[in-house]
């Protein structure tokens, strides 16, 4: 179910209703997971199965690591729960990955049947990669909370000790619709603490509008419409862009891929307010990152920050010299880039980040830059410009990998861009991908460092009053675009992850 | 947070909105906005969906239905008074269906038949028509129609400085004939193969419901007639094009179903083996004026 959809409006308004009804106080979590378990179902019922098990398998292992009172134990119920849930990834994922990968090992001819046939055949339930990641945050983040407290109470501890109530609040963790299908990623850390009764009056309506607004604005009229256009960077309609075309295209596609996922978070996160619940920060306005390191602790939080520390701190992080940390950032990219799906250009384009981010470090370019008192603000600017065009250009020739992620036909577009040098720009294409890019760069000047002076300058001499009724009157245009110049709706490019 | 601070939060925002939508309605209504035809393929169709849902009473003379094939030909092309519900990217069977919904005097219906009617109808298109919602507030208030969304307002008025028509129609050449020659070869060796049994299951398919669709809309009164757009020589020739024209006749015998007369034989231009240049595509539509409505 899209959160464009009429049909999601009318689930979403029903259970809103039902859930602050006062004589449903009591069931409000009951009611928000049956919501959800019917948005998941909703297109394919068969795979809410899956989701049903992973949620009773991680249930079940962290209870286990919650209440087993010896060591051993507690890991090895850990350890099952990582395990099984990178073997749910692993099969439903990447099993046609890898059993292609040993079938052409192995060169066998003859045609593959039964069981092998089925893993060829699995279907790929969506939002697998966010629920199996948060199932695992689920049991290693209650091992941590078990290692600092020897002797669990329920104060300080998520799991509660009746293990019904532990496995709907499981449910509910997992499940609970405006993060299911495409994050953010939740940490139990953070997520099990908020269960409990919400009070309408309690909501903050103006952190709900704001998200609500930017979030679908940004989904609906900038992804929406930029997909039109960067479709052409398919095979084999980008044969016939020339240069100039399909480097803008690309532009386009960098703007169109974070307008389409920060839009997503961003009313994930608005819907989640509405019912009570608050939602990490996906997105903090990543393309104006002046390196790498910086891009990722900007772009797909929910998701860096779990590498970093389910993956990158347990593998020694940069505390173990400069060679293990350098192979560490590796790793740790090459294992997310796979994380987005199952070919080799996902593990190409981690790669192509995880380079990036060691030689980066290697160089010292990942660092802040030290005010330096004898340089001009504009040659500060100048500088940080210049970063911020190189860090963007990186990250975008990174997103071929997504649109096109057959690597042969990825080469044949950069191919096209080193060949097609001559061809005339095609403005039909160019000038619709730069008026919806607008608003995407829009968004992100104000948060420019060298912008930031200027603009704090020239809203200084105004009152808060006026700066307040400015805000809400780009909230109005925003919201009238939505009206006026939405997209034909698409699924959310991060629902194939 | 009180009930009166919500309020106060949005009432700015909501003001912005009403005064937006009131003063492009009035540019609109005062003829200062011209309507665009559409930016992209999707919301090409999306127009011309919409303009024949909101036409005025004006009888139509001709409705063409059927693939991108025929989608560019011009309404235009062909005479005052026709309708293209073409569609490109899509397939005749949503057009069928919008006629089939429609409540229009009968006349000529003239349809495209061939192997892209495997697209099957277009039901996403055909619900956002039809959303009951939305199709009366598009009929009271035009402003949300697709053929009035700013951004493609701004771009086609920019575009009309740039590429006027009759440039193109003067221009009679392949724009890139080495492509053009790549693509065809690519569509000869991929179409010289026979239909595997499930396309031509689904062809097959297709068209029985197709001709379902035409036997009501024969018994309502409307006059159907079939055609099929001519191609690059090469790809005529191919195995797939003589199975699904055999495939076709038999479905649809000319002798119960009228067909259009062959076009003139002559070398009509293609920009990619399949789609007709605009210059030719106009010929085409002088031929269907000569051949329907002369």
């Amino acid at each position: 179910m899209l959160f464009t959809s009429t049909e999601f409006l009318v689930l979403f308004l029903a259970t809103c209703g039902l859930y602050y009804l006062p004589v449903s106080r009591n069931f409000q979590v009951p009611i928000l997971i049956s919501a959800s378990f019917v948005f998941y179902a909703w297109s394919s019922p068969a795979l809410l199965i899956l989701l049903l098990a992973s949620i009773l398998i991680n249930a079940i292992t962290s209870y286990k690591v919650a209440y087993a009172t010896e060591r051993p134990r507690r890991l090895f119920w850990a350890t099952t729960g990582v395990i099984i849930n990178l073997s749910i990834l692993a099969i439903f994922k990447y099993g046609a990955l890898l059993l292609n990968l040993a079938l052409g090992a192995t060169q066998s001819g003859t045609p593959v049947e039964g069981a092998l046939f089925l893993l060829l055949h699995l279907p790929l339930p969506i939002g697998i990669s966010f629920y199996t990641f948060e199932g695992i945050s689920l049991v290693v983040d209650v091992l941590r909370k078990r290692e600092q407290a020897p002797i669990l109470t329920n104060t300080d501890s998520y799991v509660d000790r009746r293990l019904i109530t532990h496995i709907r609040n499981t449910a509910f963790f997992v499940a609970f619709f405006p993060h299911l299908i495409a994050g953010p990623i939740l940490k139990a850390h953070s997520f099990y603490p908020q269960i409990g009764i919400k009070r309408l009056n309690e909501v903050n309506w103006l952190l709900v509008f704001r998200s609500l607004v930017i979030g679908y604005f940004l989904k609906m009229v900038v992804a929406d419409n930029l997909k039109d256009y960067t479709f052409w960077i398919a095979y084999p309609y980008y044969e016939t862009l020339g240069t100039i075309t399909g480097l803008v295209l690309l532009f386009g596609y960098s703007m169109q891929i974070f307008a389409d996922f920060a839009g997503y978070s961003l009313i994930a996160i608005g819907l989640a307010a509405i019912l009570g619940y608050s939602l990490m920060n996906n997105f903090n306005f990543p393309y104006i990152s002046r390196s790498l390191a910086e891009f990722w602790r900007r772009w797909h939080i929910s998701l860096s920050t779990w590498l970093r520390e389910y993956l990158y701190f347990p593998l020694g992080g940069n505390r173990m010299g400069n060679a293990r940390t350098y192979a560490n950032l590796i790793i740790v990219m090459v294992l997310g880039g796979m994380w987005h799906g199952a070919a080799w250009s996902y593990a190409v384009w981690g790669l192509f980040h995880g380079i990036g981010l060691a030689i980066e470090r290697l160089l010292g370019l990942d660092k802040e830059p030290l005010a330096n008192t004898t340089q001009a603000a504009w040659q500060r600017g100048l500088i940080d410009g210049i970063r911020v065009l190189a860090v963007f250009s990186f990250v975008s020739v990174g997103w071929v990998l997504f649109k096109l992620p057959d690597f042969q036909q990825a080469l044949g577009f950069f191919a096209m861009l080193a060949r097609d040098i001559r061809s005339r720009p095609n403005l039909s294409l160019i000038v619709p991908v730069l008026i919806f890019s607008a608003p995407v760069i829009l968004y992100h000047l104000p948060h420019f460092p060298p912008l930031q002076k200027p603009i704090a300058n020239l809203l200084n001499g105004r009152t808060l009053a006026i700066r307040n009724i400015a805000q809400d009157v780009m909230l109005g245009i925003m919201l009238t675009l939505i009206f006026l110049n939405s997209g034909s709706s698409q699924a959310f490019i991060y629902f194939q992850f | 947070m009180h009930q009166k601070s919500i309020l106060r939060q949005l009432i700015i925002p909501v003001a912005t909105v009403c005064a937006v939508l009131m003063l492009y309605q009035t540019l609109i209504w005062a003829g200062l906005l011209n309507a665009s035809d559409g930016i992209t393929q999707w919301e090409n169709n999306v127009v011309r969906a919409q303009r024949y849902l909101y036409r005025s009473n004006e009888p139509i003379r001709l409705v063409l239905v059927g693939s991108s094939l025929a989608n560019n030909i011009k309404a235009s092309d062909i005479a005052p008074n026709v309708a293209n519900l073409a569609m490109a990217g899509g397939a005749t069977q949503t057009g069928l269906e919008m006629i089939r919904r429609d409540t229009a005097q009968p006349s000529i219906l003239l349809v495209e038949i061939n192997d892209t009617i495997d697209r099957q109808e277009d039901s996403k298109l055909i619900a956002s028509l039809y959303d009951p919602a939305l199709y009366w507030l598009r009929m009271w208030v035009p402003i949300f129609r697709e053929e009035y969304r700013p951004a493609s307002v701004f771009v086609s008025r920019l575009r009309r400085f740039s590429d006027s028509e009759s440039r193109q129609l003067a221009n009679r050449a392949v724009a890139n004939p080495g492509l053009l020659d790549a693509e065809v070869a690519r569509l000869v060796a991929e179409r010289n193969t026979p239909f595997t049994l499930e396309r031509a299951a689904l062809i097959r398919s297709e068209a029985e419901g197709i001709k379902v669709r035409l036997l009501i809309l024969r018994q309502a009164g409307w006059r159907v007639v079939l055609f099929d757009l001519p191609r690059d020589q090469r790809i005529e020739n191919t195995t797939q094009q003589k199975q699904v024209r055999a495939m076709l006749y038999e479905i649809f015998p000319p002798d119960q179903y009228e067909w259009l007369p062959a076009p003139p034989a002559r070398d009509w231009l293609t920009q990619d083996g399949l789609h007709l240049i605009r210059a030719d595509a106009h010929d085409f539509g002088q031929f269907i004026y000569d051949q329907l409505l002369k």
